[in-house]
């Protein structure tokens, strides 16, 4: 009995170090959080539900911060 | 649209839409490209195809210098591969219809309204304030007995500025019997008011002045003097203001460092009449003063500075009077002396008016200096005719129509300015930073602070200074933010220049850089962008900027646009601009770089290796690499051994700083005067500039009891450089000891 181990079913994150505090920044918006394990600076394990939002919302950043010239 | 038979050999595309397009590379692109600035607006000019835009006020200035409707069509239509679409005949017809066919003449003394076409003179009558401001009969010119105008001749267009004429050779038919003119005249105190009346009418008159024959203001015994070389761009300028032997209004647009100064001084030196001229600051004034000393013979007397800290006394016939924008435009109460020269410029005739940097000059402000001098001719001078919130068009209306306007491509070509590369390095926040930014939602100043003083960033810049200082390059740093500024100058151990350093010391400092090889690197903050002449400088590392503004980048630039001593193939200036990853900065830099894309300038981008790629779309250009080096800065950058930030409690210390610094009292720094303590008097009546001064106090302040220090030493930047300086040579034994005690 004391070998079993509890799973969880997640999706492992890699990214580089700015883009993963984005998304802890993010975590710590929603009122619950996504994050199951933070692994390293740049691995984080989340939840597969969360997977959508976050690419939604890199996107919405990087356009933020991209200038297009007006014609 | 179809392409018409011979279209190899013609020059330019016309869309419907105004935009023009000129291959660079056939035969008859010079004068086409003459032929296209004078008539359009440019708004790229690359290397192979440059594209160009009919306005309004581009066929404004086309009719000023007397090219006529006609022409422009008929040569347009010869040197395009298409068919010129009817529209844009039609634009043209429209724009050029009414402006440019009367002109406000001063002959004499006297202003004229003066036009080929007695009809339009008619028209313009019938406004009644024109008609009322009119002047009739004993006039000793009124040779036709009976008539309604007077007639005379034209003034004659130089041939140079006709070329283009040839281009549309085969169209050539007669209908030139422009030779006769007809005016009639107007009194000199309505002027303003016939002015307003004719703009009403949407026949805007352009003003000129018949210097020549101005016998009623004294003459300047000016002359340019003999050794002085007026380079073919600067000498195309001045053809076009003084192509028909009157001096027109107007504005001529030459890059920094290609020489405005000599323009405009050889364009009082034309005018020979009293002069004012306008810059931006006590130390622009210095410069012209200089200037114009250098390239001609003026007597001392007839030459003065105006400015808050020196009041020369005004010549009684004619001179060259130097002031500031905001001496003139003040409108509060002023000191006794003050008024006194403001009361003398009010009351003299003003032959020509010099605007530096015209570009700054917003309208209502230069209502104002308007109100306090009356001057017959106006030449703004500038490198950028951008500004963001786009008060361009009212210049062109208070001032005159863009004459000239240079292409930097060329003069870089023909070695007037230095080669520049240009690289943008993007370095990414670090993890700490990048978190309190985007925890920071509310205070923008301090965002900023924080993707500043990014320790990726800062190792880049401590590396790019590192190697050039290696090859021996004289670096400008720049930071908008004065917080920033310190820190970067502090930790590289660099002298530094912002709003609050005392004149004494800026002078010191550029003296120092300028001269001295241990000194190869200053920091500058908004101070630098003008005035502050750095000719040897050739590489600029921008850290932070103000915002959006494409003409800050632009002037920027021109701190290094001197030609350099090593003009071989490749470049020999380097231009770096250091933005943060992932942070508004972005965008900005995106914006800025803009203008000098359009120039011509690419920027080669270097960003490390993302795992999570970020594609962006940009206007940039990646160009084969020169400097193997250079490809993987921040690599290197993050690899280098002995960098102040080395390891992380380092940058963790510098986040604390930032989140802990005052940021309003940051800004104030750069904007407020410093308030003069016992220490600065001091320093003044030292240099020999004893000002008396009265402030209440106690009798404890004097002898210390508020904090004022009597005795500084090495307190700032540049006393610690000179100091290590010292020690580093070995001096006499005699003074050995001394030296190593201070240390």
């Amino acid at each position: 009995m004391s070998n079993v181990r509890t799973s969880r079913k997640g999706v492992l994150i890699t990214c580089d170090v700015p883009t993963k505090q984005f998304i802890l920044h993010l975590n710590s918006k929603q009122a619950q959080g996504f994050i199951i394990n933070d692994l390293d600076e740049t691995h984080l394990f989340v939840e597969a539900s969360a997977v959508h939002e976050i690419r939604e919302q890199l996107e919405r950043l990087q356009e933020m911060n991209v200038y297009v010239r007006q014609a | 649209m179809a392409l018409k038979r011979d279209h190899e050999k013609r020059p330019l595309w016309v869309c419907p839409d105004g935009h023009i397009f000129l291959e660079a590379h056939t035969p008859l692109y010079t004068q086409a490209y003459d032929f296209l600035v004078a008539i359009a607006e440019p708004v790229a000019r690359p290397e192979f195809v440059h594209e160009y835009r009919l306005t309004p006020f581009s066929l404004y200035a086309a009719v000023a210098v007397a090219i006529d409707t006609e022409s422009i069509i008929r040569v347009l239509n010869r040197l395009s591969k298409v068919e010129v679409p009817e529209g844009v005949n039609t634009f043209i017809r429209d724009h050029t219809q009414r402006c440019g066919k009367a002109k406000l003449v001063l002959k004499r003394g006297r202003y004229y309204v003066e036009s080929p076409h007695p009809d339009v003179l008619r028209a313009l009558l019938k406004d009644r304030e024109i008609e009322t401001a009119r002047i009739k009969g004993d006039d000793e010119e009124e040779g036709e007995a009976g008539g309604e105008f007077i007639q005379s001749e034209a003034a004659q267009e130089m041939d140079a500025n006709l070329e283009f004429k040839q281009l549309a050779a085969e169209a050539e038919g007669g209908g030139d019997d422009d030779d006769q003119v007809m005016h009639f005249k107007v009194s000199s105190e309505q002027v303003e008011a016939v002015k307003r009346a004719a703009l009403s009418m949407d026949y805007p008159l352009m003003e000129e002045y018949d210097f020549r024959h101005d016998v009623t203001n004294p003459n300047l015994p000016m002359q340019l003097k003999p050794n002085t070389k007026i380079r073919q761009y600067q000498e195309k300028s001045l053809r076009k203001m003084f192509g028909n032997g009157r001096a027109r209004s107007g504005i001529i647009v030459l890059p920094c460092g290609a020489g405005k100064t000599l323009t405009g001084v050889t364009a009082a030196s034309t005018v020979k009449k009293s002069t004012l001229v306008l810059c931006t600051s006590g130390v622009s004034v210095i410069q012209w003063k200089y200037q114009f000393q250098l390239w001609t013979d003026i007597p001392e007397k007839n030459i003065a500075c105006f400015t808050s800290d020196t009041k020369d006394a005004i010549n009684p016939d004619a001179c060259v009077l130097i002031t500031t924008y905001s001496m003139l435009s003040f409108s509060g109460r002023r000191a006794a002396d003050v008024e006194l020269i403001i009361n003398q410029i009010r009351n003299r005739e003003w032959g020509l008016m010099l605007l530096d940097e015209v570009h700054v000059v917003p309208a209502t402000m230069f209502r104002k200096v308007l109100n306090i001098c009356n001057a017959h001719c106006k030449l703004g001078l500038t490198a950028t005719l951008v500004r963001e919130d786009d008060l361009i068009s009212d210049l062109n209306f208070l001032i005159g129509p863009k004459l000239y306007e240079a292409n930097w491509m060329d003069l870089t070509a023909g070695g007037y300015l230095a080669n520049v590369q240009c690289v943008e390095a993007w370095c990414p926040m670090t993890a700490e930073f990048y978190r309190e930014y985007l925890n920071e939602s509310i205070n923008h100043r301090k965002k900023e602070l924080l993707y500043v003083t990014n320790p990726n960033k800062f190792r880049t810049c401590e590396f790019l200074v590192q190697y050039h200082q290696e090859r021996g390059d004289k670096i400008i740093l720049f930071a908008d933010n004065v917080f920033a500024l310190r820190r970067y100058s502090e930790l590289l151990g660099i002298p530094y220049i912002y709003g609050g350093t005392r004149e004494a010391e800026r002078q010191r400092i550029l003296g120092l850089f300028r001269l001295n090889t241990l000194v190869n690197c200053i920091g500058l903050s908004k101070v630098g962008d003008t005035s502050i002449d750095i000719p040897e400088a050739n590489v600029i590392i921008q850290v932070s900027s103000h915002f959006g503004s494409r003409r800050q980048e632009a002037q920027r630039l021109g701190r290094i646009l001197r030609p350099k001593a090593n003009m071989g193939e490749g470049f020999n200036a380097f231009f770096y601009t250091l933005v943060s990853t992932g942070t508004s900065e972005m965008f900005f830099s995106a914006k800025r770089q803009q203008y000098l894309v359009d120039q011509g300038y690419t920027f080669k981008v270097h960003e490390p290796n993302l795992r999570v790629g970020v594609a962006v779309e940009r206007e940039s250009q990646l160009l084969p690499c020169l400097v193997e080096v250079v490809a993987d800065l921040v690599e290197h950058a993050n690899a280098m051994q002995n960098s102040k930030l080395k390891n992380k409690a380092a940058e963790l210390d510098l986040l604390a700083t930032v989140l802990n610094s005052d940021t309003d009292k940051a800004d104030d720094e750069e904007n407020e005067v410093l308030e003069r303590t016992a220490v600065d008097a001091i320093d003044d009546m030292s240099l020999g500039r004893a000002k008396v001064q009265r402030r209440t106090g106690n009798m404890s302040e004097l002898s210390g009891a508020g904090g004022a220090r009597y005795v500084e030493f090495a307190a700032n930047a540049t006393d610690k450089v000179i100091a290590r300086e010292r020690q580093e040579k070995s001096k006499a034994a005699l003074f050995k000891m001394r030296y190593s005690k201070k240390a």
